[in-house]
């Protein structure tokens, strides 16, 4: 599955670039919490309401960039399967699916006598019109979807009941993609699908947004405020909540202390530093291994400009590596929820990471030698001279990584290259411009960067950000060889499972022998509730998922 | 003719004693002024004999991510488990650094930009204060955020950006003071002597600049301290370096008010306070000291009143 570059080592922790704006929320959130004209506890009581640090960017899933939209996409649009709390995949919409034993050929039995939120029919012909939809125009406006469809040929319903999918090829992860989409209501998009289909770009689906899924979209403030309400006409079993109030705050301090007052029944991403003062409050902490690292990331693009060429050096990524102090970012930055960073596929997906890459110790000396090796000697103020140039970088900081721990790990990474002649200079940008910033020149300018990937237990997507393809959208490093691209293929398609790990073991190997991403850490995905909600369970590294209805399905107050 | 020149002269001459020993009357007339300098100078000192006296390291772990204040550590630690009474010591050191090496920049920008303007006048005033101008209506924050953001995060760029937006506010004043200083008569009796541009103003204007000079320094100190503060605050700076800013700054980014670890914020805000009221109290003495007309009556309530934006006395606003 591919999925969105989060821009965040968890969900929901890149929070704008803005900390100067700060008031006005409380106000707008108690007003919007009250359903009923007439605001008292009892019409909020059975409200559950969450506290998130990354706000929606878009209510328009082709527009939309930050998890937390993803979240609450899953939460009132249908999806054909979705993730339990065990990582199998269980229905959503469809009820139940076949292979063809060819494997091109899937067949959805979605759920009958669905409906809208509008009282208009649910069927599979909007699953149909969907897929039909970004597959259409995925080199387009849709291209941000066309990952969950990769490989599809056609999407059609002969019943309103049945969806079939043909892919041209046998694709390995078809349920996996599926749990990542979500099915639009053909008759309110079908509109802005005409000709080139720009208008699917511009449409900004204001709320009361027509839902399919448990909630539907009330109301929406951007960057501040959203409101779900129970979706009586859905087709699953009904949430036990009446609704669900998201609110987005500029800074951690503020939203934890919104969870401590009261005045929030749980928290998405919590800083590790707030864990004691939120278990000492009483408050219910869960922590979960994460799909996600934090990476430092060094240009990998063999054409890069001449002035930093050194870099492509298989000896200097590797002095690089070692230079790194896992133990000390995990200890200190981390403050022990995670776990020191070695493959690109974490730990958490089970059986996809391949357990013989351990993380590279760190061993400034060794660094050092190989940097001797390399014939980069030292030169004066301590920095080691490469091809004329002092090896002094900078390291883009996007802003979701300066705020939080990310700074104390630079700080640790900075320490530990000083120590091997190498200078690293910081500089801070928004998430934009710093993915502006990496793909500048075809990939020929920036040094470095420090950033993260958050991911899905399905390992083709972070494969995926490594191809030739994915250049100018999620590559980031601007590595692009024929026989990773191969490889990818290979697995993508790959039936048998026990295949396809092997093949997948031998990306990461490959991935960890180029030291294309310098693993820094996996860090834990922790979430706070208050104690008198209970059953919410954490879903590939949060409740609040991208993947699954079942959370906000499954929680009620205690009692 | 030379009689009403040289009754025209006392004017200067009264200036000139008064200036000689600025300092001392500045500290003579405002109690206030040797508490400033006093803290000042307590800071300096701090900062040059740091290193020896700093009880642990500012860079490394020595315990637990916000220890709170104990006997081993007097100020608690902060979200890197570093000994915060060390890091303010180390932090003071590039702090003042950054402070007076930008304000050495400006001052010499500044003073040179009213020097010029002032004594030339005509069209290198005109085209000096244009370039003052814009610089002057331009927010300092926003553009030095803009040029920080630029140039890269390093101490050599935040000190040149402080640097290069601290010194409109000086040159204005120095200009005012050297166009007066220009229609003096005894610069003309030089002029007339024979005395070259250069000299005249190396040798009779840049002294009688001097002191003013001096109060614009100390008072641009503690902007430059200030804006320091504030740009490390907002991340702009190398966050390698521990400066006052850098500590706020991780601090506020490791959720430290909710996690109730004041001790990583109020000490450091207290001695960015204390720094800068001490520059304050320094600089406005010797500023009251020569200019007269700054001074406050005995009788006057003005005594804690604001000072006007523009203007003196009656055409205040």
């Amino acid at each position: 599955m591919r999925l969105r570059r989060t821009f965040a080592p968890c969900p929901a922790r890149s929070r704008g670039p803005s900390r100067l704006r700060r008031s006005g929320v409380a106000v707008a959130v108690v007003m919007a919490l009250c359903f009923s004209a007439a605001c008292d506890s009892a019409a909020t009581r059975n409200v559950f309401r969450l506290g998130g640090t990354e706000p929606i960017d878009s209510m328009n899933p082709f527009v939309a960039v930050n998890s937390s939209s993803y979240s609450v996409f899953e939460n009132i649009y249908p999806s054909l399967v979705q993730v339990d709390p065990a990582l199998k995949t269980v229905p959503d919409f469809a009820g139940s699916w076949q292979m063809s034993p060819d494997g091109k050929t899937w067949t959805f039995h979605t759920k009958p006598g669905a409906k809208w939120s509008d009282g208009e029919p649910l069927t599979a012909a909007d699953a149909a019109w969907t897929f039909e939809t970004v597959i259409k125009h995925q080199e387009g406006p849709t291209g941000s979807l066309a990952g969950y469809v990769a490989y599809m040929e056609s999407a059609t319903a002969p019943d309103p009941n049945t969806l079939v999918l043909k892919y041209s090829r046998p694709v390995a992860n078809v349920l996996a993609q599926m749990s990542g989409i979500q099915i639009l209501p053909e008759h309110i998009w079908a509109r802005y699908a005409v000709g080139n289909g720009k208008g699917l770009l511009t449409f900004t689906n204001p709320a009361p947004v027509v839902s399919g899924g448990p909630f539907t979209l009330v109301k929406y403030a951007q960057g501040r405020i959203a409101l779900l309400k129970r979706n009586p006409r859905y087709y699953g079993p009904a949430p036990h909540i009446d609704g669900l109030g998201l609110q987005f705050f500029d800074t951690d301090d503020a939203m934890i202390t919104a969870l401590k007052s009261g005045r929030l029944d749980g928290v998405q991403s919590v800083a590790p530093t707030s864990v004691a003062t939120l278990k000492a409050a009483g408050l219910i902490v869960a922590s979960a291994a994460g799909a996600a690292f934090d990476d430092l990331i060094v240009n990998a693009n063999p054409k890069q400009a001449a002035d930093h060429r050194e870099l492509v050096n298989p000896l200097v990524r590797e002095a690089f590596d070692r230079a790194i102090d896992r133990n000390a970012i995990v200890k200190t930055a981390l403050l022990g929820f995670g776990r020191p960073g070695a493959s690109i596929i974490p730990p958490s997906t089970g059986h996809w990471s391949d357990p013989t890459i351990k993380p590279t110790p760190y061993d400034p000396a060794a660094a050092n030698r190989f940097l001797d090796e390399a014939g980069y000697r030292m030169g004066p103020n301590k920095i080691r001279i490469a091809n004329g140039h002092p090896m002094s970088y900078t390291v883009i900081m996007p802003a979701s990584i300066t705020n939080g721990y990310g700074a104390r790990s630079f700080q640790i990474i900075q320490a530990g290259f000083k120590k091997i002649g190498v200078q690293l200079v910081p500089k801070h940008m928004d998430v934009s411009a710093a993915n502006e910033a990496l793909f500048a020149k075809k990939y020929q300018s920036f040094e470095a960067a420090m950033w993260g990937f958050s991911l899905t237990t399905d390992p083709d997507g972070m494969l995926s950000y490594l191809t030739c393809r994915s250049r100018y959208s999620l590559n980031d490093t601007g590595y692009c060889t024929k026989s990773w691209d191969g490889l990818y293929a290979k697995q993508a398609t790959a039936m048998n499972p026990a295949v396809r790990q092997r093949i997948v073991y031998q990306m990461q190997q490959a991935a960890a022998r180029e030291h294309l991403y310098l693993v820094l850490d996996y860090p834990d995905s922790i979430e706070a509730h208050s104690p008198s909600w209970t059953d919410l369970p954490m879903i590939e590294g949060g409740s609040f998922s991208a993947t699954s209805k079942i959370p906000f399905q499954t929680v009620h107050r205690v009692g | 003719m030379s009689v009403q020149i040289s009754k025209a002269s006392p004017s200067a001459e009264v200036v000139g004693p008064h200036r000689s020993g600025f300092l001392r009357t500045a500290l003579r007339e405002h109690k206030a002024a040797v508490a400033g300098l006093a803290v000042i100078v307590f800071f300096v000192v701090l900062s040059v004999i740091g290193p020896y006296i700093s009880p642990y390291s500012a860079t490394a772990q020595t315990c637990a991510v916000y220890a709170p204040p104990s006997a081993q550590h007097w100020l608690g630690c902060d979200d890197g488990g570093i000994d915060m009474l060390s890091e303010l010591i180390q932090g003071g050191r590039v702090s003042l650094l950054v402070g007076f090496a930008a304000t050495l920049i400006s001052m010499v920008i500044g003073g040179g930009f009213g020097i010029l303007s002032g004594y030339f006048g005509g069209w290198v005033d005109t085209s000096l204060m244009r370039i003052t101008d814009y610089l002057l209506v331009i927010p300092d924050l926003v553009l030095a955020m803009v040029i920080a953001e630029v140039w890269g995060a390093s101490l050599l760029h935040v000190i040149m950006v402080i640097g290069i937006l601290e010194w409109t506010s000086t040159a204005r004043i120095i200009r005012a003071e050297a166009m007066s200083i220009r229609e003096r008569v005894y610069i003309k009796r030089t002029r007339g002597l024979g005395a070259g541009n250069a000299r005249i103003i190396g040798r009779h204007i840049l002294p009688q600049v001097g002191p003013l000079l001096v109060a614009n320094t100390v008072l641009t100190v503690a902007v430059a301290i200030y804006l320091e503060t504030a740009l490390a605050f907002l991340g702009l700076e190398d966050p390698g370096v521990t400066t006052w800013g850098t500590i706020l700054n991780n601090a506020f980014q490791r959720t430290a008010i909710s996690s109730g670890a004041w001790w990583a914020i109020v000490p450091d805000g207290f001695v960015i306070a204390a720094v800068i009221v001490g520059c304050f109290l320094l600089g406005q003495a010797i500023e009251d000291t020569l200019n007269p007309r700054l001074k406050v009556a005995h009788l006057s309530v003005r005594r804690w009143r604001l000072r006007p934006l523009i203007g003196r006395g009656e055409d205040a606003i």
